[in-house]
């Protein structure tokens, strides 16, 4: 049993590995990862290796040493070996990237077990949740997967890394079909025999359908109708391997992985930066407000609701630890990364979220993977032009966002646009439903009740009008 | 009636938990031989072939 005596708490993602579990410092300054013995001899091999070296030198794995704890400090009596890890940027989920994101850390998957097989190691598992973005370049972060390579042994995750990263790209690239909620909802990955519903015998010539796809989904379905009932289950695991072919199978999955794109059609909202309705003037002034505001909280995370393509998260980069930039249109979101890795040295974070179904605690004991607040709470929010959205498309009352802005207790910067606006005409035009609780009173009515307006200032000559709010002690 | 109706719950509710012992995964060790094994044909064509085409280059 675990046994919380120090300033360590154990990760609640991190128990499926019968050989390691990660603790994070309670001051979060810290992590740590207790392993048995034997994982630990290894590991202490696999740090003194020079191409495991290399690889933390080119940023594809997290650093990682040797650490002692000392007996009072053990967060869990399971464990008396640990090694540490270098702390990174907020920790991200599959279902929150966007294509390029999955696309990158798909690769570096690839690369690093290439590398690994080369130098008699094997990666035991295939799963994005074992790498994070650190300035927006994807990194490998669990180093117990690390195992030394036996003669026979095949590519045993080959199909954990189809259902995770594999086939939420081909989804995306070949069927336009968004991938997120379905790795949200199945964390394990998408099954071969529900890809195979999704793609049609068109689909067979396409690169990867018929070998990656088609195949596996046909030898499963054989094992199912040839060992039901009371069958035997057939000795599968002493199929041999040869290097040649292990190496051979991951350099053309990396070959196909390279060459997948999603279409990056023009969306409503990938040319907001061109296509706003602001003019330059007024564009100044918002500019302006929000740099202020940053300037006087200092924050150490902020959130960007609605970023787009992340013109204003950039502005306010240099005044933050770190910004995360969120939008739930997928090629905004992808265009953004895109241009910020492409930068260099980054702390804006592009993620795609749905504003009005944030990611949320949930897989095992609701606590394997963890809603966004719970891994980096904000100091600071930008909600710039959303709210509409949020009322009139999500149909949220505003006293229910202001609410739950208010429950995370930050500061705020909101952008209200009245109903004299023409996009706020447009989303209207055709709706029955008129929303006649959304105007500039009545929201203002509502933000007193939770927070104190410090300042505001109004664009487009009156159509919009910028907050910044700090929140009442006594709600 | 009812003996006949009980014993074909019972065959169903008999059946059912048996898929549960299936693993349909552990398939994946015959796509990867099967994978592996044309994956190794076309890299040991390519690597002969590049060899191939730098011995000639080199004489051009």
């Amino acid at each position: 049993m675990i046994d919380h005596r120090s300033s360590y708490l154990a990760d609640g993602g991190s128990f499926r590995d019968p050989v390691g579990q990660v603790f994070i410092s309670t001051n979060k300054n810290k992590v740590i990862r207790g392993l048995t013995l034997e994982v630990f001899q290894q590991q202490d091999k696999l740090i003194k290796e020079s191409f495991f070296q290399q690889l933390i030198e080119d940023k594809k794995v997290i650093k990682t040493s040797l650490f002692e704890v000392m007996d009072q400090e053990n967060p869990s009596s399971n464990w008396h070996h640990y090694i540490q890890h270098e702390l990174i940027g907020p920790i991200t989920y599959p279902y929150e990237w966007s294509f390029s994101q999955l696309k990158n850390a798909a690769i570096l998957q690839l690369e690093v077990l290439l590398k690994s097989l080369e130098n008699g190691w094997m990666i035991k598992d295939a799963t994005p949740y074992n790498i994070q973005f650190k300035e927006n370049k994807p990194i490998f972060i669990d180093t117990p997967s690390f195992m030394p390579w036996d003669a026979g042994m095949g590519w045993e995750a080959y199909r954990q890394y189809c259902m995770l990263f594999l086939y939420p790209m081909l989804l995306e690239a070949y069927k336009e079909i968004d991938f997120r909620p379905l790795l949200k909802s199945n964390l394990d990955g998408i099954e071969p025999n529900t890809m195979m519903k999704i793609f049609s015998g068109r689909d067979l010539f396409r690169s990867g359908v018929f070998s990656h796809i088609f195949l596996p989904a046909k030898v499963e379905k054989n094992i199912l109708s040839n060992e039901k009932d009371r069958k035997q289950a057939r000795d599968r695991k002493s199929i041999q391997h040869s290097k040649l072919s292990v190496i051979a199978l991951v350099e053309s999955m990396l070959r196909l992985v390279k060459k997948i794109n999603n279409k990056k059609s023009i969306s409503e909202w990938g040319d907001y930066d061109s296509n706003n309705t602001y003019e330059d003037a007024d564009n100044q002034i918002k500019k302006n407000f929000i740099k202020d505001v940053a300037s006087l909280v200092n924050p150490n995370i902020a959130w960007d609701m609605g970023a787009n393509t992340g013109l204003f998260s950039e502005h306010i980069s240099s005044l933050c630890k770190s910004v995360i930039a969120l939008d739930q249109d997928l090629n905004a979101v992808d265009r953004m990364y895109l241009r910020i890795a492409n930068q260099g040295k980054s702390n804006v974070t592009p993620l795609v979220m749905q504003l009005n179904n944030m990611s949320p605690n949930h897989g095992f004991a609701a606590n394997e993977r963890v809603s966004l607040e719970q891994r980096a709470k904000p100091d600071l929010i930008m909600c710039l032009a959303v709210i509409h959205h949020i009322r009139m498309t999500a149909n949220i009352p505003c006293k229910n966002y202001l609410s739950y802005l208010r429950s995370l207790n930050c500061e705020v910067i909101i952008e209200f646009v009245n109903r004299d606006d023409e996009m706020v005409i447009k989303l209207l035009k055709n709706k029955h439903e008129q929303y006649l609780d959304y105007n500039i009173n009545t929201f203002k009515e509502e933000v007193v009740k939770s927070f104190e307006i410090k300042s505001s200032v109004k664009l487009k000559n009156g159509m919009r009008e910028l907050f910044h709010l700090t929140p009442k002690d006594d709600v | 009636m009812k003996i006949k109706l009980l014993s074909i719950l019972f065959t169903f509710l008999y059946i059912a938990p048996l898929h549960a012992y299936i693993d349909p995964g552990s398939g994946g060790a015959i796509v990867t031989a099967i994978l592996g094994f044309i994956a190794a044909i076309g890299y040991t064509i390519r690597k002969y072939f590049y060899k191939l085409k730098k011995f000639f280059l080199r004489n051009k």
